[in-house]
């Protein structure tokens, strides 16, 4: 939770904010300039955004879900889709009137930092910032998923499911032995 | 597995939280909500003319009902985006609540015209200011939801 004494300087952060409704556009941009924004880019759909990722890095995306024609979670995709272009890695956030379960694991699942609930209110936008800014998350790249690493929780397996690297583990943990190439190649896997 | 690559990229947002003399959370929000209030009559007005496209149906026949469920939806949505913001919390959560009924009729074919129109005569009631009490209208708010519930709307 954001503390009310907590120092924020966004003047220098670069947002890029992808929203067809003009005046949830309007709203979003006068909250971020309110908050002392000073680059704000609004695009008002998909497509113009994708004109401009390739050749423009920003600090922060926000997304509008519901869009007419290339929707956000599609255009997350993309961004997510896309290794070589500056903004592969930046924070998206995702943002939308309503928010059912499959919407919010679709957003999540192609590599959206964050869901947020619309209207975007300054009190509410500032913490979700503040709290992207301090994340320190792992990025993950697969054939399947590319964004954010998803997992939050930091426990144990559950109940019957092996250590994915058990056998690595007590390979490392035999102090007494010395290690192969083979075996040093398998911790870097 | 070999395809998969994990990294720590560069937070470029974290360059926010550096500077020891920067504006305190609390005045940032307070000098946004000031700006944002500004809007507040544009989206006021905003509002009534995107509600009186949702209300003109309020009396339309279940077919006619169905066959305009998109503008019905896309009108309650561009409400639900924007109705928090001026004071009308209450007129914005039905507005989603009608959003996601269209939804569920678009994706899942999920209809139930009577409820949907049940929606659309709160929206009436509470825009008029008919009860003149906002407890009682957030409660029409709660109880929509739990109809929504019931009949097996997903939001």
């Amino acid at each position: 939770m954001l503390a009310p004494n907590t120092r924020i300087n966004l003047r220098r952060a670069k947002i890029l904010v992808v929203e067809d409704n003009p005046l949830a556009l309007k709203l979003l941009t006068e909250a971020l300039n309110g908050l002392r924004v000073k680059s704000v880019q609004p695009c008002t759909s998909a497509a113009e955004a994708r004109e401009i990722l390739p050749g423009e890095p920003f600090d922060l995306i926000i997304i509008d879900a519901e869009m007419p024609e290339e929707n956000g979670i599609d255009l997350v995709r993309h961004i997510r889709g896309a290794p070589t272009y500056p903004n592969f890695t930046t924070a998206v956030l995702l943002v939308s009137a309503n928010t059912p379960m499959d919407m919010v694991t679709q957003a999540r699942d192609a590599g959206a930092n964050m869901v947020v609930k619309k209207p975007l209110v300054p009190g509410v936008l500032l913490p979700r910032i503040e709290w992207l800014a301090r994340q320190n998350r792992q990025f993950v790249s697969t054939d399947t998923y590319c964004g954010p690493d998803r997992r939050f929780k930091s426990g144990p397996p559950p109940p019957g499911v092996a250590e994915r690297r058990a056998d690595a583990l007590a390979l490392t943990s035999d102090t007494t032995r010395a290690l192969s190439q083979d075996d040093i190649n398998s911790l870097f896997d | 597995v070999a395809d998969t690559i994990i990294f720590t990229p560069e937070n470029r947002l974290a360059k926010i939280l550096l500077n020891v003399d920067a504006p305190m959370a609390h005045q940032l929000i307070q000098q946004a909500d000031v700006r944002v209030a500004q809007l507040a009559d544009v989206i006021r007005e905003h509002v009534v003319n995107k509600l009186k496209k949702v209300l003109d149906l309020a009396g339309a026949t279940e077919a006619d009902l169905l066959a305009e469920c998109k503008a019905i939806g896309a009108n309650a949505t561009e409400i639900a985006e924007v109705a928090g913001a001026a004071g009308l919390e209450t007129i914005g959560e039905i507005a989603r609540g009608v959003a996601a009924m269209v939804e569920n009729q678009v994706k899942r074919g999920l209809w139930h015209g009577e409820a949907l129109r049940l929606h659309i005569n709160t929206l009436s009631l509470v825009s008029e200011g008919a009860s003149e009490n906002p407890a009682a209208d957030a409660k029409l708010a709660d109880e929509l939801r739990v109809l929504r519930k019931a009949i097996g709307v997903i939001e």
